[in-house]
């Protein structure tokens, strides 16, 4: 999708890519950044559909997130698998999207994803800490319509 | 020392840059009508009473609340680094169009930059797609080419009350909504109470757990968990 890949800058790309990196190193997770230019009524609901079609379902722990943005209606979502859900409560997923909106608000794209990052990779490294085994890979930022 | 000089004037401007870059914000004007705020001042009195009438009828119909805007440039607003559907969209959430359900759209007409957008409350990309190729292209943009924005924007408007009158775009009404709900979940408990009796009902049953399951959205799943909302 031509336009939104503008809204980050190749710093803010480069800053994204190695906190996702960073936290991915000390948990079985995976951890993914998506644009979309719209979302609809509700942004989970995109955000679920793009969850399953980057395949972040099949990690066998469950336990991937996902943070989701539509740019032009601005809205915001973050996501985790059943795994990951299951050890944290609502209230853990609200404290990531107040303090993500928070920076989002002033366009802050990359401290307000690199600290949602930083949030959840704490608790993924708490729960699903690091093996040694691969793990499936979804391209960490993508961008889509 | 000259370079160390270079260096801090060298940092001042990129932290002037970056103060200005944060600090810069769109204005956002006060609705000029009840449906039409002609900023642009490209709408004669006449245009203005015709389409207002419509913008009327379409609230009065639908519950739809449509508002018109023109402007001369983005600028003017400072909003050139929003785009005209990042500022559309922002004039739509600001002005709380549609009231709390966003029912509503903003037509948006920058003169200047030549640019239309349209914002809608819940609206997806395939359905501004729809919009652009439906409405502005063939619908907008040959009157605005001869600076004919009275007939374009009364034109784009009757298409999009069309659009927004047909039944998938149109609100139900909340007892119909549980009329249906109460219909359909009693006709699925039926059907498998059947299927518990009778055998051969068991091909009937398939096909109407199919027709639940088309009703349903496919994606919204009952996995996962995660929090959402607007910035």
């Amino acid at each position: 999708m031509a336009g939104i890949e503008k809204i980050l800058s190749e710093s803010d790309r480069a800053e994204i890519a190695a906190a996702i990196a960073g936290a991915e190193s000390r948990t079985t997770a995976v951890i993914s950044v998506r644009f979309e230019k719209r979302s609809g009524r509700d942004p989970m609901r995109n955000a679920r559909a793009s969850f399953t079609a980057l395949g972040m379902r099949n990690n066998p722990d469950k336990n991937s997130v996902m943070f989701y943005i539509s740019v032009t209606d601005r809205k915001f979502a973050v996501l985790g698998d059943d795994g990951i859900n299951s050890k944290v409560g609502m209230e853990f997923w609200d404290s990531v999207r107040d303090a993500v909106i928070q920076q989002l608000k002033q366009k802050q794209f990359s401290l307000a994803l690199c600290g949602g990052i930083g949030i959840v990779g704490e608790k993924l490294a708490e729960f699903f800490p690091a093996e040694k085994t691969e793990k499936a890979r979804a391209d960490s930022i993508t961008f889509g319509q | 020392m000259a370079a160390g000089r270079f260096k801090a004037i060298l940092t001042g401007i990129i932290a002037a840059a970056g103060f200005a870059a944060l600090f810069s914000g769109a204005v956002y004007p006060d609705k000029a009508g009840d449906f039409i705020s002609d900023f642009a001042g490209v709408l004669a009195q006449t245009d203005k009473l015709s389409i207002s009438e419509m913008l009327a009828s379409v609230k009065r119909e639908t519950g739809i609340e449509m508002q018109v805007v023109t402007i001369r440039a983005l600028d003017d607003f400072e909003a050139a680094q929003d785009g005209i559907e990042g500022y559309a969209a922002d004039l739509f959430r600001n002005w709380k169009v549609g009231g709390d359900t966003g029912n509503g759209a903003v037509l948006l007409i920058s003169v200047n930059d030549r640019q239309i957008a349209v914002e809608a409350g819940g609206m997806d990309e395939k359905f501004y797609e729809k919009i652009m190729t439906e409405v502005i292209q063939p619908g907008m943009v040959p009157h605005f080419k001869e600076d004919d924005y009275g007939r374009g924007i009364y034109e784009g408007a009757r298409a999009l009350k069309k659009i927004f009158s047909t039944p998938q775009h149109r609100r139900l009404p909340l007892w119909m909504i549980m009329t249906w709900a109460v219909l359909l979940s009693g006709a699925i408990a039926a059907v498998i109470l059947l299927r518990k009796r009778s055998g051969n009902m068991v091909k009937k049953v398939k096909s109407v757990e199919n027709a639940a399951q088309d009703l349903a959205p496919t994606d919204t799943g009952e996995w996962g968990g995660g929090s959402s909302g607007q910035w």
